[in-house]
């Protein structure tokens, strides 16, 4: 097992920031569907579903 | 066991719910694996360093973008060709998971693009073409939110799907059709791959996590589908009968 440089030889800013990105773009999409799916709870009509 | 009782929305909502666990949880178990075989096992690259790091992220992004696009397509056909209301549901909720994983793939490239190429953007053949894979998502989800009048909106997401199709093979073969900057395919499915083990099997495991991640977020998706447009039938109904 390697421990990774943090600064990722000079790299950090690109692989780091890439990841990033995909953390945001994915809790995004979660917290998104998350309210989609409270809204949709709200006004489920009783006795369906 | 009758499994097209399953095609009926109201009986496969909660199926969809009984399946999301056991997707859900090995995809964040799978994405915890790989990120550790990315970053702790697998070494740098002899000629990128560590910025090749970023294709654990940027390779399943864009083949989940391509291949939910294909699924999305195979779905809006079904629904248009036999009505199927749970098939153009289902396109409807891959549609924004493949659009999120496209341009996650842009964005990702980009990142890799600037410290390998020396630009965060060219207009080659594959990023030009995974640009249309975006644009043509983005098409498909504003066509069916303009339109309310969920089967007319199922039928034109259809052909647009359809006709969007072509553009996935334009993005495979790009690389070989045309001079781009883009490197040749890592994997084949005849012949040895071109990266070595800890490499591939991190890029494996991504690609598995993400594959995981979108059937369980497809999955939340449809329920909420199901859910809006049965109450929006319900009421419709409430209110012409």
């Amino acid at each position: 097992m390697n421990w990774p440089d943090l600064s990722m030889g000079g790299y950090g800013f690109y692989v780091w920031g890439a990841y990033l990105f995909s953390l945001f773009a994915i809790v995004w999409e979660l917290v998104s569907l998350s309210y989609r799916k409270k809204a949709k709870r709200r006004k489920r009509l009783p006795g369906k579903f | 066991m009758n499994l097209y009782k399953y095609a009926s929305p109201s009986n496969f909502y909660p199926l969809a719910g009984k399946l999301i666990p056991w997707f859900a949880t090995p995809a964040a178990i799978l994405f915890g694996v790989g990120l550790f075989v990315g970053f702790f096992i697998a070494p740098p690259d002899f000629q990128q360093g560590d910025a090749y790091r970023i294709m654990f992220i940027h390779v399943p992004a864009a083949w989940l973008g391509m291949f939910l696009y294909v699924l999305m397509a195979f779905y809006a056909a079904i629904g248009w060709a036999f009505n199927a209301r749970l098939a153009s549901m289902m396109a409807s909720s891959i549609s924004i998971t493949g659009a999120m994983f496209t341009f996650l793939s842009l964005v990702t490239g980009a990142f890799w693009g600037k410290p390998t190429w020396g630009t965060w953007w060219v207009w080659d053949a594959r990023m030009t073409s995974t640009l249309i894979l975006m644009f043509l998502y983005i098409g498909f989800i504003s066509l069916q939110s303009s339109i309310d009048d969920p089967r007319r909106a199922d039928r034109a997401g259809a052909v647009l799907a359809l006709v969007g199709v072509i553009n996935v093979p334009i993005i495979y073969f790009s690389v070989q059709w045309w001079n781009t900057l883009h490197q040749g395919a890592t994997l084949r499915l005849l012949g040895k791959p071109s990266i070595s083990g800890s490499m591939l099997w991190s890029m494996l495991i991504m690609l598995a996590a993400c594959w995981l991640y979108s059937v369980a977020v497809v999955l939340i998706r449809v329920r909420c589908i199901i859910l809006e447009r049965e109450q929006n039938a319900a009421r419709f109904a409430e209110v012409t009968i």
